[in-house]
């Protein structure tokens, strides 16, 4: 009741105009055009042909055509590429919710000594620059024989979630009332058993937030990927990318329309997972 | 079906403090026992060792007879209905009430059954498939102690169970678990630290203070004979008053009247120092104008001046203030509590009036104390000298 007049007040207070809202909100637009316009340009150029994507610098095409996007598809041999990406995204993620919920589990509701030292070692994870332990990992994928292969890269990047991973999921879990998991106790679940049936279950914001903010930067991923992958029928998609940059004439529309396959999939994933995504974050805010 | 037995049962925790301390308590096969007290004096930690939730650090408990010290949870055969009622979220009802069978592998069919026939005896047969949140807070109460039903367990343990729930509906529950109780005739025990819940619901009443039990006795037997002073001043509705005493001759004094004492009872509180707490409940006065003649003969009259007067409708409370203010580092020690301070060394004394009452704020009125009604405690060690001596057709 209270809360509702409450709204109204504030709505009320929002729409009255001042001066300074305004030349916020213009700031504020002027910002997102700036940001999203090279996005936009990647977009738009995919549409164009080679003469065009250079000469105009309009972001709606003046003969729009597929012709791009399917020259660069089979120029590319996109196919293999994506199927690389498939599966070095598809395993690290797999690994990854395999492991972290389980972890997050562990550090938040099981006593055990060096709990809290043990996590806050994973969440310092977070401040360390990935190019600092690049050559490291390098080594130990070549250790392993692992140097090349699209596992050695797996492993990397379902450890490089660990810090994410844990973190998320340990928040998340601090939420949930403890007599929840006692309840289960008692009702004959076992430790794990109340990890799958009642834990888990309970937390998918919090594993589509694991699951979009991995995928994203899995596929992504270009450094670590193009330092370790020398077979280029390995290759994942932004290497593969790469492959249009080397030639003697670059193709600005047949880069962009390459771009714009690369992105597509991310931008699904995301809107599929949206709705839980957004409440998982706020869920660990919250945490 | 199960007798349940607390033998010298200590909790220690890692830090020092004792919760629960060489608890000694058994809960007959089928009875209801109400664990009571202030919070943090260990009663729910003494219903989670039962439950296996916490380590027993001392001592024994059993249940039917088998010590289950070191028995996980699920090998106790016990249900529980926590206050915030744990409800799966993510089940609906119907799997909230089966998930105990799934666990335990029954077949469906029969885990359907038992939750649509517990649904059944808790008008929830409607609302089988749904989720806990689209619930009313009464509604999920009642799932949770469906949760309890379907595993026709060895006992209940409950743990505020009503507590979440606003004044008028926590009546009504009140009711509903005393059916269920009674209709599965299962042992349980059942924490809680409203005296008025423990003294309606069960069959008896354990008091705890500092994770010591003070007294364990029918709700009767708590109110008329309590042990000590801590017991007086928590049970009872409103609370007893305690006003210090002294014994004069053949007459114990206090600040606004004397009470005649037989030869047994002064020589009791000449044992005990001959300055006892004296502990009036409201009940045991009455306006002198409504007492018939042979009942004036059992009390004492007196004369005080009206503070504020409180109508319940079907009686009204007084309070009047008094000289014979107990120190209040005695009452602390001994009862849990302060008076409501009063400056000076008045206190304020409730007594209870009809409801018709023509008293005002300001009136002095004339007042009848039933003597069988005075209880006098010892103030060394807060323990009864003397209860409540009025027998049943007085009353």
């Amino acid at each position: 009741m209270s809360a509702v007049a409450e709204t109204r007040i504030d709505d009320a207070e929002r729409r009255r105009w001042r001066p300074w809202r305004g030349i916020g909100g213009l700031l504020l637009i002027v910002y997102g055009l700036i940001s999203v316009y090279p996005f936009l340009w990647m977009v738009s150029g995919a549409f164009k042909d080679e003469r065009e994507v250079l000469s105009s610098g309009s972001l709606i095409p003046q003969n729009p055509t597929l012709d791009t996007l399917s020259e660069t598809w089979s120029k590319l041999d996109f196919g293999a590429y994506a199927l690389n990406s498939v599966t070095v995204t598809g395993v690290s993620l797999l690994m990854i919710l395999a492991i972290y919920p389980l972890a997050g589990y562990a550090f938040s509701v099981l006593r055990f000594p060096g709990r809290l030292p043990f996590y806050y070692m994973f969440v310092a994870i977070f401040f360390v620059p990935g190019v600092t332990t690049l050559l490291p990992l390098i080594l130990v994928q070549s250790e392993l024989g692992l140097l090349g292969s699209h596992l050695g890269l797996e492993l990397a990047f379902a450890n490089g979630a660990a810090p994410l991973g844990i973190m998320i999921f340990k928040t998340f879990y601090d939420t949930i009332p403890r007599e929840l998991r006692e309840s289960a106790r008692m009702d004959g679940c076992s430790e794990l058993g109340i990890h799958f049936r009642i834990y888990l279950p309970l937390a998918k914001p919090a594993v589509a937030t694991v699951a979009v903010m991995c995928f994203v930067s899995v596929w992504n991923e270009y450094i670590v990927t193009g330092v370790s992958l020398s077979d280029p029928s390995r290759y994942t998609l932004p290497l593969g990318l790469q492959q249009l940059l080397s030639d003697n004439v670059v193709q600005w529309n047949q880069v962009m329309a390459g771009s714009l396959l690369v992105v597509l999939p991310v931008i699904v994933v995301f809107i599929v997972l949206r709705r839980f995504f957004i409440s998982g974050i706020q869920g660990a805010v919250k945490g | 079906m199960a007798e349940i037995a607390f033998e010298g049962v200590y909790k220690r925790y890692p830090d020092g403090t004792e919760a629960v301390r060489d608890l000694d308590l058994t809960v007959a096969d089928g009875e209801l026992m109400i664990l009571v007290g202030p919070s943090g004096c260990g009663k729910s930690t003494a219903l989670r060792m039962v439950a296996g939730l916490e380590q027993i650090s001392d001592g024994q408990v059993r249940i039917g007879g088998r010590v289950v010290n070191r028995l996980a949870p699920k090998q106790r055969d016990l249900a529980m209905v926590f206050q915030n009622y744990a409800l799966y979220p993510h089940m609906t009802v119907a799997e909230n009430m089966g998930f105990a069978l799934k666990m335990a592998r029954r077949p469906k069919a029969e885990i359907a059954q038992k939750a649509s026939a517990a649904a059944a005896v808790l008008d929830l047969a409607d609302h089988l498939e749904r989720k806990p949140a689209n619930l009313s807070g009464g509604q999920r109460q009642r799932v949770a102690m469906g949760r309890a039903i379907v595993r026709e367990p060895a006992a209940f343990l409950m743990d505020e169970p009503l507590s979440n729930l606003d004044a008028k509906l926590r009546v009504q529950m009140r009711a509903e678990v005393a059916r269920i109780q009674q209709r599965f005739d299962t042992t349980t025990i059942y924490v809680t630290h409203d005296q008025v819940e423990a003294m309606t619901l069960g069959d008896r009443v354990a008091v705890m203070r500092h994770g010591v039990l003070q007294q364990v006795d029918t709700p009767q037997a708590l109110y008329h004979r309590p042990d000590n002073m801590f017991v007086a001043g928590f049970i009872g509705s409103p609370a007893m008053t305690f006003v210090q005493g002294r014994l004069e001759g053949e007459e114990l004094v206090l600040p606004f009247v004397r009470l005649p004492l037989d030869g047994a009872r002064r020589a009791q509180v000449a044992a005990a120092g001959g300055a006892p707490v004296v502990g009036l409940r409201p009940h045991a006065f009455a306006e002198a104008a409504a007492v018939t003649p042979a009942a004036r003969e059992r009390g004492v009259l007196f004369t005080a001046p009206v503070g504020v007067v409180e109508s319940l409708g079907s009686e009204s409370y007084a309070y009047i203030a008094v000289e014979g203010r107990v120190d209040p580092e005695l009452l602390r020690r001994h009862a849990g509590g302060a008076p409501i301070s009063t400056p000076g060394e008045e206190l304020l004394l409730n007594v209870r009036l009809d409801a018709e009452t023509r008293l005002r704020v300001g009136d002095r009125a004339e007042l009848w104390l039933d003597r069988g009604a005075v209880h006098l405690f010892d103030p060394r060690d807060g323990s009864r000298i003397v209860g409540d001596t009025t027998t049943e057709e007085q009353r």
